[in-house]
């Protein structure tokens, strides 16, 4: 089976995207490993609150940009300064390696 | 001195569902409001003197605040007590700067970053050259906070800004002085008159976790980052704010179009500030629903579209605004909304006493917001929150309108909200 994502793009002020990309499959924390190479993983532990919910977590580079999501959901946020080309290219190139996987 | 900057950074107190800081109660809000409602004030200007009530009520709030921290804490020396007010102001997202340079007489104050500076940059962009610079706040932080570090009386300093992002500058810098005559400020309402309540989980209509989220969300170590003193979560930059720096400026403002105007004034106060929280509901309860912190925590509890409107809910208890609770909800028809402890009315019946009319104007707004985002758009399904977004389902002919039906400050004993679909 092939997995795949679907992308959509909001504006959420002047500056920075948020690009939405859902998951043919729900992440976990080998792809939050993966991408800890786009800067510090940080996460939120929720579960010991909320049995239901899943924990949170957040990748930053500096100010510059940063990857969130829940772990275990398939939707995945990657919010970037406008127009990075090369920086959403790296971004989908982990997501892709990911996936091929499953 | 660890521990006692943690004393000024504050508690969350689940008796009054409020965040308190040194006898300040403090409130989370994001960009988008604070630059919102500090445009909505400022397009009075043509009517009254709006620049120094943004200034002073931050010099007056900031004052009290530091000068009961500093009796309680014990905390005499000058450089340690700099040390807690920049610590303080990174904590709260209001960005970073260092008042080593600071003497009783003034200094120059150059900043890493600025809430508000980058806040309305990149919200609205560059201001034009007849406008001001936008750090009023911060130039009333800064005044209060020298009055308070030096033993001055209130009202001593006056604090310029000499650079803003807004303006193009690489950076946003400030100039503290003596004010060339003491201006006559007043001490903050502190506490005002709070209110006691207890929060529960709803009976029957839904599985959202009330509890459960407050002790979540209160329990996240939501602050500044120690490089830029910026917190940027839930997708928008948000800000732990003085509930009496929102409630002192937009009441200074009423009551001044109200003495310049009458009743119309009145009228045009109430539209304008229950817009700001309007604003506030779209752009904040719009970010947090489409923010990996909903999708984590929240959505999992969440069947239905109703339970979206249970989950906001959920959320803005742990915001300091008071305990917020769903009296009534029929779906894409009507949300009645009760609020016991609301900020507004408790700050407005500390400083003012009992008053004419009902004065939750954030609230309001925000009850309106909820429905718009949920029943008059889709928010379900992850919009981009722009300004259009906002005029197709905000400022339609066919949008939600509320009113409150009850107030503190009018002898109620909680604040109540009706939103209703216009037809």
């Amino acid at each position: 089976m092939t997995h795949s994502f679907k992308i959509t793009v909001n504006q959420t002020c002047r500056k920075f995207i948020k690009r939405c990309y859902e998951l043919s499959t729900p992440t976990n924390m080998l792809l939050i490993d993966n991408l800890g190479e786009f800067g510090v993983i940080e996460i939120q532990d929720f579960k010991k609150y909320l049995p239901t919910s899943k924990n949170v977590y957040k990748i930053c580079m500096e100010d510059y940009m940063y990857i969130s999501g829940a772990l275990d959901d398939t939707l995945i946020y990657f919010t970037i300064p406008k127009e990075n080309e090369i920086l959403i290219s790296n971004f989908e190139d982990k997501l892709k390696e990911w996936l091929a996987k499953y | 001195m660890e521990r006692v900057m943690q004393t000024l950074r504050g508690h969350f107190d689940t008796k009054f569902n409020s965040y308190t800081a040194a006898q300040e109660p403090m409130i989370f809000h994001c960009h988008h409001y604070n630059t919102v409602l500090q445009a909505t004030l400022e397009d009075t200007r043509d009517y009254i003197d709006i620049y120094p009530v943004l200034v002073d009520s931050a010099q007056e709030i900031v004052y009290s605040q530091l000068v009961a921290f500093f009796a309680e804490s014990n905390l005499t020396d000058f450089s340690e007590r700099k040390e807690a007010v920049e610590d303080f102001f990174a904590f709260c997202g209001y960005g970073k700067f260092s008042l080593e340079g600071l003497s009783p007489f003034g200094g120059k104050i150059i900043a890493e970053t600025d809430h508000y500076s980058y806040g309305w940059k990149v919200k609205f962009g560059l201001r034009t050259d007849n406008l001001p610079m936008v750090s009023f706040f911060t130039r009333g932080f800064l005044a209060g906070a020298t009055d308070a570090i030096f033993n001055l009386p209130l009202g001593t300093s006056d604090c310029v800004q000499l650079t803003c992002y807004t303006k193009g500058d690489a950076f946003p810098s400030f100039e503290v002085s003596k004010a060339a005559q003491p201006k006559t400020l007043v001490s903050s309402p502190k506490l005002g008159k709070p209110q006691t309540y207890e929060l529960k989980n709803p009976t029957q209509e839904t599985d959202v976790n009330y509890l459960g989220i407050r002790e979540a969300l209160t329990g996240m170590p939501i602050e500044g980052t120690t490089t830029k003193g910026m917190i940027d979560a839930f997708g928008v930059l948000l800000t732990r704010m003085f509930a009496n720096y929102y409630c002192q400026i937009s009441y200074k403002m009423l009551k001044q179009l109200e003495a310049s105007m009458g009743k119309e004034g009145l009228n045009l106060a109430d539209s304008l500030l229950t817009e700001a929280g309007h604003t506030c509901a779209f752009y904040t309860f719009g970010g947090v629903m489409e923010s990996a912190e909903w999708n984590g925590m929240i959505k999992p509890m969440c069947k239905t579209r109703e339970d979206w409107v249970h989950g906001i809910v959920a959320v803005v208890n742990a915001f300091g605004w008071g305990f917020w609770e769903v009296l009534e909800l029929i779906p894409a028809k009507k949300l009645v909304l009760k609020v016991h402890n609301g900020y507004e009315a408790t700050s407005y019946l500390g400083a003012f006493g009992n008053g004419a009319i009902p004065i939750s104007f954030l609230a309001k707004g925000a009850t309106m917001g909820i429905m718009n985002l949920l029943y008059n758009g889709d928010v379900m399904a992850n919009p981009s929150l722009t300004e259009d977004y906002y005029n197709s389902i905000c400022r339609s002919d066919k949008m939600f309108s509320v009113k409150q039906t009850a107030c503190r400050t009018m002898g109620a004993d909680a604040d109540v909200f009706e939103a209703v679909l216009l037809d």
